[in-house]
């Protein structure tokens, strides 16, 4: 027999354990997206992650505000859910469930990337090995599923630990990178000559989106941060601007680098920049690798320790996929989004056993589709990702915009700036211009992704049409409204919802306010 | 540990250093590039540095408060 495993989180995540768990998520990216945008963007790609990031740091804003003010795990589908409905819940929810799954195969894939650099693991090589390169991450895939049923994950020092010890790392690579190789005649003339058409440069945008993916993390970590609605800010906007720096930095270090060793000529027997180089089938799942290879004197240790690290950092942000997705469909069960089985959990273990296994069998179909495509399998995943992120931040910012209007009386410590002050429905309400601009931005690449990505435009929209489809039948099954929510106290919930975050000042802010309109107003806080 | 003085030491030190990198990248562009398009990202990325080398500081001074 299976019980319901339902136990508050403990709150002990610390400021520096809330930024380190974001890290390990968002920091991994870069290793992953570097490659492809170069691949496609070529001497734009810094303009691809400028316009990527400053729709990031909107995105990032907006979690951090939601986080803060609604500090329970369930991320952008909790939010989505209150702002919009039980259905662009499920929506939001089902679009990051994708991004979970692909995480899970799409950083696995990367981790083995990494490690084909080292001289004697070659033979790893998607490229030169594409079967072997198969069944080694699926080996990763099928191990992470039988740690997650077992139990076994990361912990928050754990993730603390390597979070440290990359930001020093890929600190020292950018510093020893600009002070040994980087010229800026250099960077203009790569973007000058390396300029790709508007086509491209979309598709360039949209891949790198996916350095920026992960801030789902900020508000998991959120049910287990003491004191959410100080520290959230504090650590979240640290780590926005860190992983915009450390884009934007790479990006233009690429395209202004004069390595260390000899550019290789390409297929064709052609000379090519060394962005080009990075940019190529076969150095994509391995750039930074690569480029801190190309680093003097510093290339020579940082040719054994990068991949081995880049490795490790990707292997953990893919058990955060299968973690993650685990707890998402726990979440969304909860709230009557998706089947209780998926809340079941091992009789032994005490783990999410359904959801791990479902959710680690849609990442080897993805895998297997992505081998399919031979030496495009890596952007296939990359497509899936960036999708899933721009659909899900999308419905985010509507989100925002509504609870802003519709719940106007829960305490933001945390406000994202520029407002306007409004009346709404004989409220006072402040209208958040940034989440129009956010809006906008994250829109046009989910735009740029539908119209670039030719198997993402469809696989995309097959996985939300898959996911509406269970849910009218689950929900019908049910007797539950299809397009309707099931009706729940929002404003008790949210009481509740401070008091167990200790945030007491909030709550009784909360509580005056509610009694200010409804003096009938009562709530048992115990 | 975290209102020590060396913590507090650590902390300030590091965001003179993000603004000092910040500033080297806008001054070294500006010198070598000038006002291009193609030097906006760096321009962007110079301008990030600086800002979380303010937050950094701007945190801790408020936390000793």
């Amino acid at each position: 027999m299976q019980q319901d495993h339902q136990q508050e989180l403990r709150r002990s995540v610390t400021p520096w354990g809330s930024y380190s768990w974001g890290y390990a998520d968002v920091g991994a990216d870069i290793f992953v997206a570097l490659g492809l945008v170069f691949g496609v963007a070529g001497g734009a790609s810094n303009v691809a992650f400028l316009f990527a990031g400053l729709v990031y740091v909107c995105v990032g804003l907006a979690y951090t505000e939601l986080a803060a003010a609604y500090p329970v795990a369930g991320g952008g589908q909790y939010f989505v859910m209150r702002g919009l409905g039980d259905f662009w819940g499920f929506i939001a929810g089902w679009a990051v469930l994708l991004d979970f799954t692909i995480d899970i195969t799409l950083f696995a894939w990367g981790s083995v990337g990494y490690l084909s650099h080292l001289p004697v693991l070659g033979i790893l090589d998607a490229s030169a090995h594409p079967l072997l390169h198969f069944w080694v991450v699926l080996g990763f895939v099928v191990g992470l599923a039988v740690l997650n049923v077992i139990g076994v994950r990361e912990s928050t020092a754990f993730n603390g630990f390597v979070s440290a010890i990359d930001v020093i790392s890929e600190t020292a690579i950018l510093f020893l990178g600009f002070l040994f190789t980087f010229r800026p005649e250099l960077l203009v003339h790569s973007m000058q000559t390396g300029w790709p058409d508007t086509f491209q440069l979309m598709n360039g945008i949209s891949l790198a989106i996916i350095s920026f993916v992960g801030l789902e993390s900020i508000s998991h970590a959120a049910e287990e941060t003491s004191r959410p609605a100080s520290i959230i800010p504090r650590t979240s906007i640290a780590l926005i601007l860190t992983i915009l720096i450390f884009a934007l930095a790479y990006s233009n270090l690429a395209l202004g680098m004069h390595p260390w060793y000899p550019t290789p000529h390409d297929a064709a027997g052609h000379a090519q920049q060394f962005w080009q180089w990075l940019g190529a089938t076969q150095n994509q799942d391995k750039a930074v690798a690569v480029m801190a290879s190309n680093i003097p004197y510093f290339g020579i240790v940082a040719a054994f320790y990068v991949p081995v690290f880049g490795a490790t950092l990707l292997l953990i942000s893919s058990n955060s996929g299968v973690f993650g997705s685990s707890r998402i469909a726990y979440s969304m069960s909860q709230f009557q989004l998706l089947p209780s089985l998926f809340k079941n959990v091992h009789r032994k273990f005490k783990t999410p056993v359904i959801s791990i296994a479902v959710f680690c069998a849609v990442a080897v179909v993805e895998l297997i589709f992505a081998a399919l495509q031979g030496d495009f399998g890596y952007e296939f995943l990359g497509d899936l990702y960036a999708f899933g992120a721009a659909a899900s931040y999308t419905l985010v910012f509507i989100a925002l915009i509504a609870l802003r209007l519709t719940d106007p009386l829960t305490p933001r410590k945390f406000l994202i700036p520029f407002n306007l002050k409004i009346r709404f429905r004989g409220e006072d309400v402040y209208f958040p211009l940034v989440a129009v601009v956010g809006f906008i931005g994250i829109f046009a690449i989910l735009i740029f992704v539908l119209l670039t990505h030719h198997i993402g435009r469809i696989a995309g929209p097959s996985w939300l049409l898959l996911g509406v489809v269970v849910y009218l039948i689950y929900r019908a099954r049910k007797r539950l409204p299809a397009f309707g929510s099931v009706p729940r106290d929002w404003n008790r919930e949210q009481v509740s919802i401070l008091k167990n975050a200790g945030e007491l000042e909030l709550m009784d802010d909360l509580i005056g306010k509610l009694k200010e309109r409804d003096p009938n107003f009562t709530v048992r806080v115990s | 540990m975290r209102n020590s003085k060396v913590y507090g030491g650590f902390k300030t030190f590091n965001g003179v250093v993000f603004i000092v990198f910040g500033a080297l990248i806008i001054v070294q562009l500006a010198l070598r590039i000038g006002l291009r398009f193609e030097a906006v990202s760096g321009y962007v990325l110079g301008a990030a540095l600086i800002a979380l080398g303010l937050y950094r500081i701007v945190w801790f001074v408020r936390s000793r408060r």
